[in-house]
């Protein structure tokens, strides 16, 4: 049995009241699910507001659920569509656009005087990884954090986001272009897997 | 300007080979805090509480439904079967048998519970304990449909008497048909009585019936005799001199009602007063 399988199973388990297989399953997910959601939004206040929301669609749901796809296909799907109603709600430019570079660093890095001078260069690499993931377009955003953070395939990603198979293989480019420009001259990135193997 | 990501990086990414990739999963370990995940898991588990919560009134109603209704199956039938097994032997007997009428009177179980046992304990009757008479007369009342007929009583004493007759014992057989014919005899010295005071109150024919009651061998006097005062009073004389003097005085009474004036014109005969 896969682990997605697995998951389904979990989930038809909590369906019939086993609470034990939700916390296994909210286990595996909460992570990827968490940092979907606050590279998306970017604000951890929203971020917690989106996770509960889409735990609790999950929650709510759970009567009807079946497994037809992937449990994580049917858990990013909500995300997405929460996100969505998020972005509605706020300005399309004010939630996915404007927000500065600055912000992120400020929510996610620590000061480099408390850290120590081995992992500073580290943090650099980080930095300038978030600054290039701030500044790819919402969609493209997306696309690379489904493809990162949940293990889903291009046609998953695609059903997930609510478009073709191409169009979400072109926005997962798109993003990786952009991510390797930002960290272009950091050479501790590297974009090819042939020459990260390699230097491996 | 950049370099555009040529097919063979895209497909190593796509592969999931990229360094890039690694370093995104270094990034940072960004997980939801401790007050989120006690938040999502105290939702989940709520619900599942109010899931068990709703579920025992489901599963009692369904669990006991099933039983109940079995029971109070169980329970007509067993009522359905008690009215039909034991009302014949302790309650009162069902329509049909009272609309028998006469024939269900004159059941020797009825109508003799005291001269023949066997038979009463047979038929289970709780008439058994009754004397012969009254038994007969409930009998009778309680068949409204039969009409009350005084041959049916002597018939139902006639067949006492046969009954009694077809007894080996004699004495027995003797003391039965006694009895019988006593029954018989008061029963017509109470019906005697009844029509003698009817003919007190109703006038001289129902008198001159009650003289014929009280003897069988008396002559009451005809309508044809009444027409000539000396014919009705000769039959008057005639009456008193068969000792039926209470029924003479009646119908001296009758006569003066009738002729008034007679005695003036015509002298008294001898020996009438």
């Amino acid at each position: 049995m896969t682990a997605s399988d697995d998951d389904s199973e979990l989930m038809l388990r909590y369906r019939h009241g086993d609470l034990r297989a939700f916390e296994t399953l909210y286990e595996r997910h909460r992570g990827s699910l968490y940092r979907y959601l606050l590279r998306q939004c970017r604000d951890t206040e929203t971020a917690s507001d989106l996770f509960q929301e889409v735990w609790g669609r999950v929650i709510a749901t759970r009567a009807r659920y079946e497994p037809r796809a992937r449990f994580t296909t049917y858990l990013f799907h909500i995300a997405h569509n929460c996100c969505i109603d998020y972005f509605r709600r706020q300005s399309a430019r004010r939630a996915g656009l404007t927000d500065t570079v600055e912000d992120w660093n400020d929510q996610l890095v620590s000061p480099t005087h408390e850290r120590p001078d081995a992992e500073l260069a580290r943090a650099q690499l980080e930095q300038a990884f978030r600054t290039g993931l701030a500044q790819l377009p919402p969609e493209q955003r997306e696309v690379f954090l489904l493809y990162e953070e949940t293990g889903l395939d291009l046609d998953e990603i695609a059903y997930v986001t609510g478009v073709g198979m191409e169009t979400a293989k072109s926005r997962l480019r798109y993003a990786l272009n952009k991510l390797r420009a930002a960290l272009k001259d950091d050479p501790a990135v590297e974009l090819a897997g042939a020459r990260g193997s390699n230097r491996e | 300007m950049n370099d555009p990501m040529n097919d063979a990086e895209f497909e190593a990414y796509i592969a999931r080979r990229s360094r890039l990739s690694r370093e995104y999963k270094d990034l940072s370990a960004d997980f939801p805090p401790k007050e989120l995940d006690e938040a999502v898991l105290g939702r989940a588990r709520s619900a599942l509480a109010l899931d068990r919560k709703e579920t025992p009134e489901r599963e009692v109603y369904i669990r006991w439904m099933a039983p109940v209704a079995f029971a109070a199956t169980v329970v007509l039938v067993f009522t359905v079967v008690l009215q039909i097994v034991i009302r014949p032997a302790g309650a009162p007997p069902p329509l049909a048998d009272e609309s028998a009428g006469p024939s269900s009177v004159t059941s020797p179980a009825a109508a003799t519970p005291d001269h023949s046992p066997k038979l009463a304990s047979e038929s289970g009757r709780i008439d058994k304990l009754e004397a012969p008479v009254p038994a007969a007369r409930k009998s009778v009342n309680a068949a409204p449909a039969a009409p009350p007929e005084p041959s049916v009583r002597e018939r139902e004493r006639d067949e006492v008497a046969g009954l009694a007759e077809k007894k080996s014992n004699v004495s027995q057989t003797r003391e039965l048909a006694k009895d019988a014919a006593e029954s018989r005899a008061a029963e017509r010295t109470v019906e005697a009585n009844e029509s003698a005071a009817q003919v007190t109150v109703t006038g001289s024919r129902q008198a001159s019936g009650a003289a014929q009651a009280a003897s069988p061998m008396a002559r009451p006097v005809l309508e044809d005799e009444r027409r000539d005062p000396a014919v009705w009073l000769a039959a008057i004389e005639k009456m008193r001199k068969d000792g039926q003097a209470a029924a003479a005085d009646a119908e001296m009474k009758l006569f003066l009602e009738k002729n008034p004036d007679y005695f003036r014109t015509h002298p008294l005969p001898e020996g009438t007063r």
